[in-house]
């Protein structure tokens, strides 16, 4: 082949080249951009959620403190029923005593269990130095084969002592829903906490 | 917020937490060890399977944007991470359908794009070819007019010219080089686009002014013959008729006389710009004349539509005249006339040399041959010429058909 049809062909395999290098570039950039702005789409949508549950987790730990012991189970179960109802995003609401026990639940009695408090109490519940914390759990599945983020609130009493927890579950319809939010890793976090205590230690 | 291409491992997150919950919940696991050692199996044969796995791979990564909600007024104790993230396949499939567009289609528009730059190339290449020859056949040549532009209108008189054999030689090779298939030509005729450029000028420029002057009579074209002929000098003559704007080609080609058109008139390859009020006996003639050389079915006779040139007759009138014809001195005729009849009905060739005095007046000496097609009858009566005044002038062929 002569030599002027070489270069040709080269300059032109140059230029289909990049012009395919940089509708990729296109291409990556516009996804990225897209998924960058799903992601802050669902953070705000999921800050918001996690607000209502936070304030509402706060209301039930009052109640509990102002709950005589033998009424709890009733009153706070329906109230904890209503919220989980009113609040959207959160599936499921349960009350705690010291020792994991159920006490009140916003499911039906008999589908719920009786002990949850080694998988829900966080382990710095217990000797938490600030009482306001809110505690992430790692995803769960549950029993029907979905995961769930639970977020759980220690209950002080006015001396405080540990008396139990209130832990709230989110919908795993909104952490998967409109295909916005493809997981929540608390792993990450956990990973991401672990290496920043570590750098600070 | 970070946007990172990462592979999704939502087996192993599974894995993890079912784990992480069995230890937490304090459960018995016995099949920890076989686990293990069922998933250290998966891993060495995935690696073994390299093509499998760099597709299971590719397949895997996934682009994930990451994102924290932390807000200060939760005091969470931990951020919550949300990851949204899509398959990096599925995110560029669009793109790789746009490159193998790309890939397709460009190679082949620039294949066309060339093959059309060098076929140009080449047509340029084979007209100076043909300009060249053209020059040196007519190199020893006195230059017939300074002024004219088209310098081959002028070339000589009708019929085969000194200046058109070597063309006549290589107008296969010719042909080829300007890019005529045989059979390309048109069978009804050869417009006037066809032309060469240098007669195609002058051939415009008479059809525009509508008016032929005396030298421009004999306009010497070139043109590619119909299929199975050689294509060789083509005596034109534009002529006005009653309408102001009409041109009339009288063509004449050297075909083969045992091809399938051996028996086919010259008429056809005769081009009419206006043919509607031709007289119908010029088409039809069996006997009409032909020029010194290579007329066809008019070995003997001229048409009207085929005059001397002016240049070989200078001074006289562009108008035919009866006394331009060809004739057979009357010696030959009955010869010839007999011959024919015999070969027409019979079916058998002849071979005879009879005298002929040409338009010009020049004697000739033709050597007439009877042909006989494929199915036996007389063809065409193939003459070849020979000059008894000039005897080293190669002899030209002459054809008629029977």
């Amino acid at each position: 082949m002569a030599r002027p049809a070489r270069s040709a062909l080269a300059v032109l395999g140059a230029l289909i080249g990049w012009s395919l290098f940089k509708a990729h570039d296109a291409v990556d950039a516009t996804e990225r951009d897209r998924l960058r702005v799903q992601a802050r789409v669902v953070d705000d949508n999921v800050g918001q959620q996690l607000d209502g549950m936070y304030r509402a987790l706060a209301s039930v730990r009052g109640e509990f403190l102002a709950t005589p012991v033998y009424s709890v189970s009733t009153l706070l179960s329906v109230r904890l029923k209503a919220l989980s109802d009113a609040i959207p995003g959160v599936r499921s609401m349960v009350l705690l005593d010291a020792d994991g026990t159920v006490v009140a639940s916003s499911v039906d009695t008999a589908a719920r269990p009786r002990l949850l408090g080694p998988r829900l109490l966080p382990q710095g519940a217990r000797t938490a130095a600030t009482r306001e914390t809110l505690y992430v759990a790692p995803p769960l599945k549950t029993v029907i084969d979905s995961y769930t983020v639970v977020f759980v609130r220690a209950i002080y009493a006015p001396n405080g002592a540990f008396v139990g927890a209130v832990a709230a579950a989110l919908e795993p319809a909104v952490l998967q829903g409109a295909d916005a939010l493809g997981a929540v890793r608390a792993r990450h976090a956990r990973r991401r906490s672990a290496t920043a205590t570590a750098r600070s230690s | 917020m970070r946007v990172v291409a990462r592979p999704r491992r939502r087996q192993g997150l599974r894995d993890d937490a079912r784990r992480r919950a069995r230890r937490v919940d304090g459960e018995p696991q016995p099949d920890a060890g076989r686990d293990r050692a069922r998933a250290r199996r998966t891993r060495e044969r995935r690696r073994r399977s390299s093509i499998g796995a760099i597709g299971r791979r590719r397949a895997r990564q996934r682009m994930t944007a990451l994102g924290q909600i932390a807000p200060p007024s939760l005091a969470m104790d931990k951020p919550l991470v949300i990851a949204v993230s899509r398959a990096l396949p599925e995110l560029f499939a669009p793109w790789r359908k746009q490159a193998l567009a790309n890939l397709t289609s460009s190679p082949l528009l620039s294949a066309g794009a060339a093959f059309g730059l060098y076929r140009g190339q080449w047509r340029r290449k084979s007209y100076a070819l043909l300009e060249a020859e053209r020059r040196r056949a007519n190199a020893g040549r006195p230059p017939s007019s300074s002024s004219s532009r088209c310098e081959g209108a002028e070339a000589g008189p009708v019929g085969l010219g000194r200046a058109q054999r070597p063309l006549q030689r290589t107008t296969r090779s010719l042909r080829r080089q300007l890019g005529y298939a045989p059979g390309r030509a048109r069978r009804r005729g050869i417009g006037l686009a066809q032309h060469r450029p240098s007669r195609r000028c002058r051939a415009a420029d008479l059809v525009d002014r509508g008016a032929f002057p005396a030298r421009d009579r004999g306009l010497r074209v070139r043109v590619p013959g119909p299929p199975q002929a050689r294509p060789v000098g083509l005596a034109a003559q534009p002529r006005q008729g009653r309408r102001a704007r009409r041109l009339r080609h009288a063509g004449a080609h050297d075909r083969h006389p045992h091809g399938p058109d051996a028996r086919r008139s010259s008429t056809e390859a005769e081009v009419h710009r206006s043919d509607r009020d031709a007289a119908p006996h010029r088409r039809s003639s069996p006997t009409s004349a032909a020029g010194s050389s290579t007329w066809r079915r008019c070995a003997y006779d001229w048409t009207e539509q085929v005059v001397p040139h002016p240049r070989a007759r200078a001074g006289a009138d562009a108008a035919p005249r009866r006394s331009d014809r060809t004739t057979t001195p009357p010696e030959g005729r009955p010869s010839l006339l007999a011959a024919i009849e015999a070969g027409a009905r019979e079916g058998t060739p002849w071979d005879l040399e009879l005298p002929l005095v040409t338009a010009k007046g020049n004697p000739r000496w033709v050597r007439a041959r009877g042909v006989r097609d494929l199915r036996g009858r007389p063809a065409g009566a193939p003459a070849r010429a020979r000059s008894r005044t000039s005897p080293r002038r190669r002899p030209t062929r002459s054809s008629c058909t029977g």
